[in-house]
């Protein structure tokens, strides 16, 4: 529990280590004041999975892989998804299995359908701004693809079907990456202060989350909801909660032989969020009842990318 | 001593008298004690000296005043003479919350060592302690008073003070009304102060506590540096 007198406010602050309800009450003299609070177990949803955007240093064509990880023998076992004759940096929607490859150069992105059907790569989305040096990228589980802009310091919502770009904030993009957790919060995983990951919260403040290595180059979120975090030149992602505590790291193994990742970033994701127990596949349910006495009929309901029903 | 006519006074919740301002009651305690009052009153402690209490007590008269539980603060140092007193004491009010927590110089203090207020959540403790200087904290507010005597002398003093408008206080708002997350994540809510004018008040405590899954308790003090602007405006 922590508590800031901050001007205007008394702030009280405290973690939830236990799951139900709590009861937080505010007193002063006869006065008091409850609020009902909620903590919920976050619980992993099926079909985790764990991708990595390797631009090599000492030439070859940038690919992108896939991993798991395995917690037995520290190991995250690489396979290869695809090559691309360009520097690419990458987001993962886990609802959609949709892997966003962005181009690194201008912004533009592609989609490789990553379901057990899947492997089909899309046309290249062009963005309605070119966004010079798009080193990092997320998808927010609110469905916008974002990606930040080195040369720029920004970080700019893109609409995932027309390519329109929108300001989103600044931000101290610098060789990192940034994630979505389950929730929506955003994290930037940058190079500045000699590498760290910071929150960006919706009203345009940064808060400090935890101390990264300097070479830092990408930014994952774990399925526990801790971080996983690659760097240039090393053959490791680590992983870490939000307090700066390094708890494991798995060596990168690409068949069988250790790989010496350069840069390039990560992407995680769920078919589900971690907002409640359950990951459920959404199913929505329409009953009709028409007005000329015939029976009532219940349809399911599923929607399209462009809105259609 | 009464602030305001029709003042009810209760000790250990029953009733003794009721004050008129500027009147005042005395009595002797024998234990440790709750005063309670429909309005604002100044509390008074007396030692008494040896004359009253007889041969078995060496010590002289001394006098504190008694800051209300509103006031307590949560860290307190504290000072015995340097010399010349053989029995120094330090006694602790501290609300059920702050029973595991209270420390003397970092190092808790058992809560065996409290016996309860009857009829409320307060607790109170008698330490005897050398010539010294002492540091007590607790997450809790709670109260100190310091004292000691030696052959025909005494001191005795609170061991702090908040100096707050507390009974100026008339709304408090917490914020927000309800809050859902994930485990292990950190949630944070506003409380905020007003006078029957709606004006914050500085420096007010307010105290907190969490009850159900997760048990937790503190207290922060509410500060406005723009209030004494906003007062001169609202009152001009």
């Amino acid at each position: 529990m922590s508590f800031t007198d901050a001007n205007g406010a008394a702030t009280i602050c405290y973690t939830g280590e236990n799951e139900g309800a709590d009861i937080l009450t505010a007193f002063q003299g006869g006065l008091s004041q409850e609020v009902a609070v909620s903590w919920t177990e976050i619980v992993s949803c099926s079909n985790y999975r764990y991708f990595l955007a390797d631009n090599p240093t000492g030439g070859g064509n940038p690919k992108l892989y896939e991993y798991t990880l395995n917690e037995e023998s520290q190991v995250a076992e690489l396979n290869e998804l695809l090559a691309l004759p360009y520097p690419f940096h990458i987001a993962y929607d886990g609802n959609a299995n949709l892997v966003y490859i962005v181009r690194s150069s201008n912004g533009n992105f592609r989609t490789l359908d990553v379901s057990s059907n899947g492997g089909s790569l899309s046309e290249e989305v062009v963005l309605s701004e070119t966004l010079v040096g798009s080193i990092a990228a997320g998808f927010n589980p609110n469905g916008v693809l974002h990606i930040g802009s080195e040369a720029n310091n920004a970080i700019y919502s893109v609409n995932k079907v027309t390519g329109e770009v929108e300001f989103a904030r600044s931000a101290p993009v610098h060789g990192g990456d940034l994630a979505f957790s389950d929730s929506g919060n955003l994290y930037l995983a940058t190079r500045d202060f000699g590498g760290r990951t910071i929150e960006l919260n919706t009203e345009g403040q940064t808060s400090f989350v935890q101390n990264l290595p300097a070479l830092v180059n990408g930014f994952a979120i774990f399925e526990s909801g801790y971080g996983l975090v690659s760097t240039k030149n090393r053959n490791r992602v680590y992983l870490g909660d939000f307090a700066g505590n390094l708890l494991s790291s798995y060596l990168l193994l690409l068949d069988g032989e250790p790989f010496m990742k350069g840069n390039g970033d990560m992407a995680s994701g769920g078919d589900g969020y971690f907002q409640s127990r359950e990951c459920p596949n959404f199913l929505t349910d329409y009953t009709g009842y028409p007005q000329n006495n015939a029976y009532n009929e219940l349809y399911g309901i599923s929607l399209g990318e462009d809105d259609s029903i | 001593m009464a602030s305001e006519d029709a003042t009810n006074i209760e000790i250990n919740g029953v009733f003794e008298a009721t004050l008129n301002r500027g009147e005042f009651f005395e009595t002797i305690l024998t234990a440790s004690s709750t005063v309670e009052s429909t309005a604002p009153v100044l509390l008074a402690q007396f030692i008494q000296g040896n004359a009253a209490v007889g041969p078995q007590f060496a010590g002289d008269p001394a006098m504190m005043i008694i800051p209300p539980r509103e006031q307590f603060l949560g860290d307190y140092t504290v000072s015995t003479p340097t010399s010349g007193f053989n029995s120094n004491y330090l006694n602790l009010v501290v609300d059920g919350n702050g029973l595991e927590t209270i420390a003397l110089d970092g190092l808790p203090i058992p809560p065996g060592a409290f016996s309860p207020f009857l009829g409320t959540n307060f607790n109170s403790a008698q330490l005897e302690v050398e010539l010294g200087t002492y540091s007590l904290t607790c997450n809790t507010a709670f109260g100190v008073f310091v004292y000691g005597t030696n052959n025909e002398d005494s001191y005795v003093y609170p061991g702090g003070q908040l100096y707050s408008d507390v009974i100026e206080v008339n709304d408090l708002t917490l914020l927000p009304q309800t809050s859902e997350a994930p485990l292990f994540t950190e949630l944070c809510f506003d409380a905020t102060l007003s006078n029957i004018f709606g004006e914050p008040l500085e420096g007010v405590r307010i105290d907190f506590t969490v009850q159900g899954a997760n048990e937790v308790s503190g207290f922060v003090f509410y500060r406005c540096e723009w209030c004494c602007y906003y007062l001169l405006y609202r009152r001009e």
